[in-house]
């Protein structure tokens, strides 16, 4: 399991995501703080690749927190500090060679509120390629690239013949789907998604739930929820956090029907929470 | 009653009440300013008043007033005494432009049709009753109807003599100058830089002192040609009588305009308007600057504040962009923005000194000792000019896009910053592609508010480079095409000199008026259009909203 090779190549990290199979990203004794106050208290947890993983628990339990110390989003936050390992592909994302731009790069993120740029819907989704300097004489690759990632976000017939149109005339939903599409469209590995249908009317939810359904087989997916039926619906494991502690994580099937701690038992049959 | 203060409706009254006052004391504002000014572009009816000692005088009433009875020594009045202030112009016969005259002297007021009002290029206007049109001593034009349909083409033809000898005297002498100017400044820097042994470059000074033979040559050339048309154009006069009916001989070459207030039609009266506030943008100013247009103090307003936004946004948006994006927010970082802010409340004169002190004297003063050396003590760069100017106002100006830009940049969403990182963009591509674009219409208010700060700053202007009257715009056809180093108008100035330092102030006092408008409205207009821009690019990056 240990790194050995910290080498400082994109390709070596993913020679090794290659040769272990089974757990894409590892966490181990995580402690997280925020300035003095302990956020996330021994973390560990084995995310296994093309799965669903679900995070449930009330709010301040630290989910968010969880999520966005996997693409050291956190980091952004002054007075930050993390504590043990936290490995994707094996190799420490927290490591001092480790380019946090790169990491970035391979792990998609969306968010709760739909943040979609100021610019047209083309402009969205080619955001990534181009800070990256990806196909920049290549229109033609771009364009597939824009319509295939708009595809696989279902939004493609819905956009089609607006592309060039500002983003923010479209309706929360799709939004939210083209946040997905943008975060897919430079092929990261894994995708972050912060409790991305609390925002969305139960139409738009089913749908990116249909979505979270068919993106499995290409991504790791991690998902934030506060709503349980989401979580048993969508995810294949699920995680239940309680101030600051990982209570719980099994299989989904398994912590909907019989969890083997009380707390996770109470939170899910609403006693509390 | 209870229920008016719990509603809270009172206090509404009273806001809307604020409002109405601001807008009542803004309408009231352009109101007298517009009238005020009036008397420079409206042909006000003139009056020809009679007085009981036999005297006659025309001109314009501009005032009328009453002194009470209390103010007045007792023995000679029983009550109260109105006075009348006639602009009675004839300068050259009067002396003065104005005169008061008290009721009980006047015997009768008129206004005869037949009363002309001569505008001339110097000693202001003539007021009078044009009898008729000389040509070399030959009478051409008599009687008073005939004299005011026939001149006209004749002050065409004239008028167009007038632009000729402009263009010589102006353009044509103006660049045999300029070089005439540089081959002296040539012929200097030679000898200071030979200056241990002058032979040496002797061949070299010759050539270019027949260079400048050469040039004065064609100076005179062109001052004959001056002459010429001058003569041409001195064959003509027209011959106008005053009110007391002394005869006076007035060279069309020197007339603007004659016109006859008194028989004015509505549609006559709208075009003399509109020719004389289209003089007043596009002309130079005459008298001292009391007569004529404005046009080199526009030019200069608006090119020292282009000048002065080149230097003060980018510069401030670089600031911003620091302070609020990359510095470490701490307690120094707060310190810099506390002495921001109080920079902003610094007395403008105090950045004039500054000016002073710092570009002109050190910045003007090295460069002059460095490149300029053989012309000293003449200053080149070592004295006030609308480089310093601009910089100067620049500096004045720069903590409001500082303050304006980091307010925006706060007020970008942390959303679309955390998307812009998720996606692997590295912070400054954050910021160069969407923090920036995003923020912009809120560093354009900044940009808008600092270009009306600077547009309307006077003060540290006359001790960096405004003048009275410039002889060349800052601009010209002259290689290189801008001279930054060169003196400049200013309306700001303009104003305060026209209203308070020249030698005719109350003939000049619509010319202030009128300047004061055109700030006014330069300032709106720069404004208007930096709106227009910001709406524009609000409308493109508002931010998402479900």
């Amino acid at each position: 399991m240990d790194n050995t090779s910290k080498l400082n190549e994109p390709q070596a990290v993913i020679q090794k995501a290659d040769s272990d199979k089974h757990v894409k990203i590892l966490v181990k004794n995580m402690n997280f703080y925020y300035g003095s106050v302990l956020a996330l208290q021994d973390v560990s947890m084995n995310i296994q690749p093309h799965k669903v993983t679900a995070l449930i628990g009330p709010s301040g339990c630290g989910k968010s927190t969880f999520l966005r110390s996997l693409n050291r989003m956190n980091d952004l936050i002054d007075g930050v500090r993390v504590e043990g390992e936290i490995k994707i592909d094996g190799v420490d994302i927290y490591d001092n060679w480790i380019d946090v731009v790169d990491l970035r790069k391979r792990i998609g993120m969306i968010f709760q509120k739909s943040n979609p740029f100021p610019k047209s819907i083309y402009e969205n989704v080619a955001y990534g390629l181009r800070v990256n300097g990806m196909f920049k004489r290549d229109k033609k690759k771009m364009e597939e690239i824009v319509e295939k990632s708009l595809k696989q976000a279902a939004l493609w017939d819905e956009v089609k013949d607006r592309l060039n149109e500002s983003a923010l005339g479209l309706s929360g939903g799709q939004q939210q789907r083209l946040c997905i599409a943008r975060a897919m469209a430079i092929e990261p590995e894994i995708l972050l998604m912060d409790e991305p249908a609390s925002a969305l009317d139960p139409i738009s939810t089913a749908k990116i739930e249909e979505l979270i359904h068919q993106l499995k087989k290409d991504f790791t997916i991690v998902i934030v929820t506060h709503n349980m039926q989401q979580a048993a619906r969508v995810s294949d494991e699920t995680a239940f956090f309680y101030l600051g502690k990982l209570i719980e994580f099994d299989k989904t099937s398994k912590i909907f029907t019989k969890p083997s701690i009380r707390q996770t038992e109470d939170y899910i049959s609403g006693r509390f929470g | 009653m209870k229920k008016l203060f719990k509603t809270g409706e009172i206090f509404i009254w009273f806001t809307g009440f604020g409002l109405a006052l601001i807008l009542l004391m803004i309408s009231g504002l352009m109101v007298l300013v517009l009238l005020k000014g009036s008397d420079y572009y409206y042909p006000s009816k003139l009056a020809s008043v009679s007085t009981v000692e036999g005297k006659n005088y025309l001109g314009q009433i501009i005032r009328e007033e009453t002194i009470p009875k209390s103010n007045l020594p007792d023995s000679l009045h029983d009550e109260d005494l109105e006075r009348y202030n006639l602009k009675i112009a004839n300068r050259d016969i009067y002396g003065l432009d104005f005169k008061w005259i008290e009721q009980p002297d006047i015997k009768s007021i008129s206004y005869p049709k037949d009363a002309a009002v001569v505008e001339r290029m110097e000693f202001g206007n003539f007021n009078g009753y044009p009898v008729k049109l000389i040509t070399d001593r030959q009478t051409v034009i008599a009687g008073d109807e005939n004299v005011e349909e026939g001149i006209s083409p004749y002050l065409d033809k004239i008028s167009d003599f007038r632009d000729e000898i402009n263009h010589l005297s102006k353009s044509e002498v103006g660049k045999i100058n300029y070089k005439i100017e540089q081959l002296r400044l040539d012929i200097k820097k030679l000898k200071y830089y030979n200056r241990d042994d002058v032979s040496k470059v002797q061949d070299q000074i010759d050539e270019i002192q027949d260079k400048i033979d050469k040039l004065n040559n064609s100076y005179t050339v062109i001052s004959h040609q001056v002459d010429s048309i001058k003569q041409i154009a001195g064959r003509y006069s027209l011959l106008v009588k005053t009110a007391d009916g002394d005869e006076k001989q007035i060279d069309l070459l020197n007339i603007v305009r004659v016109y006859y207030p008194n028989r004015m039609s509505l549609v006559q009266k709208a075009g003399f308007i509109v020719n004389k506030i289209t003089e007043f943008l596009v002309e130079d100013p005459r008298e001292s600057n009391t007569e004529g247009g404005v046009f080199p103090a526009i030019f200069g307003t608006v090119m020292m504040v282009i000048l002065m936004s080149l230097v003060a946004v980018p510069f401030g948006v670089i600031a911003a962009l620091y302070l609020r994006e990359y510095a470490k927010q701490g307690a120094f970082v707060r310190l810099v923005r506390i002495a921001v802010n109080n920079l902003a409340g610094i007395p403008s004169i105090v950045f004039g000194v500054f000016g002073l002190g710092f570009f002109i004297y050190f910045v003007g003063g090295t460069i002059d000792k460095l490149f300029y050396p053989e012309i000293l003590p003449t200053p080149t760069w070592g004295t006030g000019g609308i480089l310093w100017a601009s910089l100067t106002l620049a500096l004045l100006t720069v903590p409001v896009v500082i303050v304006s830009t980091e307010e925006a940049l706060a007020s970008i969403p942390r959303g679309i910053r955390e998307a812009s990182l998720a996606l692997g963009s590295t912070k400054w591509q954050t910021v160069r592609r969407i923090v920036l674009p995003a923020a912009a219409p809120g560093i354009l208010t900044g940009v808008i508010l600092a270009m009306a700060r600077g547009a309307g700053e006077v003060a540290p202007l006359m001790i960096t480079g405004v003048v009275k009257l410039a002889p060349n715009l800052p601009l010209d056809g002259n290689f290189p095409f801008f001279h930054l180093d060169r003196k400049f108008m200013h309306l700001g100035f303009h104003i305060f000199d026209v209203g308070f330092q020249s030698p005719n102030v109350e003939a000049a006092l619509p010319m202030v008026y009128m300047t004061t408008l055109l700030l006014i409205l330069i300032v709106v207009l720069l404004n208007i259009s930096a709106m227009v821009l910001r709406n524009k690019l609000r409308k493109k990056y508002k931010s998402s909203t479900f």
